[in-house]
């Protein structure tokens, strides 16, 4: 499974909650210069155009959060958002 | 003419670059008109960081907030400001004060002829970037100094101040000036000096900027509110001179303490030393009615922006969509 497809698999009623919890994530995270410059760049402009909380949008958060708080992306996934399943596949692909 | 009510925001450029950018970008949207990026050498570059914010964002004005003469030459700062005027044009500001005093420390820079140092500096920096060509012996010493490129719109320059001679100063020269000061009583008294260095200078009030740059925190949960002021109203207590201090009620006593727990990092009980006197006197913060409603207070006084500053809330995303949606359209 791919960062896209575990992307994909959110229900698109938690696309809202999901943007808002990885991006609290980021921004509060000490560990937020572990992301790709690239990355960050990305995110910026899904944010600039207003389209963080698209699909490809929390894609982007999403992988974001497993270089710079794998752990805690996880937990998000699987307590905040009550997607346990994806949070299972998120620790498998950070694993590989 | 009267003058409409403008919003800032600073932020203190101490993580990732994008962070500041995020946050930029946001309080842009959320109606922001100012954003001010402090300037510590131990931070985030402030004239990168505001080179970033300007390629994301198209309507809100920026500048360092402030700078200093001692760190930076004035010629630099004037190159600085008119090469980001070139990436936001018509967006940009400057601020520039007599530094932060713990930093330049740090460096050994001990700041001396601070007034006259800030009054040249402004100088300088507004010919150059008018494009003039600068002679002056005095402070600094300029030797026909020239920008060899041209800026098209004037740079407004703000004095930040705190202190009766720099405040003074500020109303005789700057197009602004930033008031580091949260409390209604602290503000009145600064306007004074500034009313008298314009008065002296022969201006009028509505040719400058009053700006109060606050320390503030807002959430829809008082106590976490103010739990997130605490850390920042420790600090200016910390760094406070006796009189203010007395001015505001507080014990020398109480100011020493939180000094010493500062000093052997005991942040836990810094912070929670602080009382409700300190954060009435230095802070801005509370549910958004209550931050709204002291507000109001500085406005009547004659504030023209208010700068919303550290630590902005408890969660600064949240807090300025707060701030966005609850506060700013009943002010504007």
């Amino acid at each position: 499974m791919t960062m896209k497809e575990i992307a994909q698999s959110i229900p698109e009623e938690k696309l809202e909650d999901a943007w808002k919890v990885l991006v609290d994530l980021l921004l509060t995270s000490s560990k937020a210069n572990r992301i790709p410059v690239e990355m960050s760049k990305a995110i910026l402009s899904y944010w600039q155009r207003g389209t963080l909380n698209s699909r490809e949008g929390v894609q982007q958060l999403l992988e974001a959060a497993v270089y710079a708080e794998p752990e805690k992306a996880m937990s998000l996934l699987s307590e905040k958002l009550m997607l346990p399943g994806l949070a299972k596949m998120l620790a498998r692909l950070e694993r590989r | 003419m009267k003058k409409l009510t403008k919003f800032g925001i600073e932020f203190v450029p101490q993580e990732a670059c994008w962070k500041t950018v995020f946050y930029s970008i946001q309080s842009e949207r959320r109606g922001f008109d100012y954003l001010w990026i402090t300037d510590h050498f131990n931070n985030r570059n402030v004239y990168a960081t505001l080179a970033a914010i300007a390629i994301y964002t198209n309507r809100i004005k920026m500048g360092p907030g402030v700078t200093n003469p001692f760190l930076s030459h004035p010629v630099v700062t004037a190159q600085a400001v008119a090469s980001i005027n070139e990436m936001a044009p018509g967006r940009t500001v400057c601020g520039i004060g007599a530094g932060d005093a713990t930093t330049l420390r740090m460096l050994g820079v001990a700041p001396q002829k601070v007034l006259t140092s800030v009054k040249e500096a402004t100088e300088i920096i507004r010919r150059l970037t008018a494009g003039e060509n600068v002679e002056m012996k005095g402070a600094f010493s300029v030797a026909g100094a020239k920008l060899n490129f041209k800026v098209k719109e004037r740079i407004p320059i703000y004095v930040g101040a705190q202190g009766p001679k720099m405040l003074a100063l500020a109303g005789a020269i700057g197009d602004g000036v930033l008031i580091n000061a949260s409390s209604a009583m602290d503000i009145q008294l600064a306007l004074n000096h500034v009313r008298g260095g314009a008065s002296e200078a022969g201006r009028n009030m509505d040719e400058i900027d009053v700006t109060a740059y606050t320390s503030f925190s807002v959430d829809d949960d008082e106590k976490n509110a103010i739990e997130a002021a605490c850390s920042v109203v420790a600090f200016i207590v910390a760094g406070s001179p006796q009189e203010i201090l007395e001015r505001h009620g507080i014990p020398q006593a109480d100011a020493q303490s939180i000094r010493d727990a500062l000093g052997r990092k005991e942040w836990g009980s810094a912070f929670s030393s602080v009382t409700e006197e300190m954060l009435s006197a230095f802070s801005i913060c509370g549910t958004p009615d209550m931050c709204s409603e002291k507000i109001i207070t500085l406005l009547k006084l004659g504030v023209t922006q208010f700068v919303v500053g550290s630590p902005i809330g408890p969660n600064v995303r949240k807090s300025i969509d707060t701030i966005g949606e609850r506060i700013l359209p009943g002010l504007k």
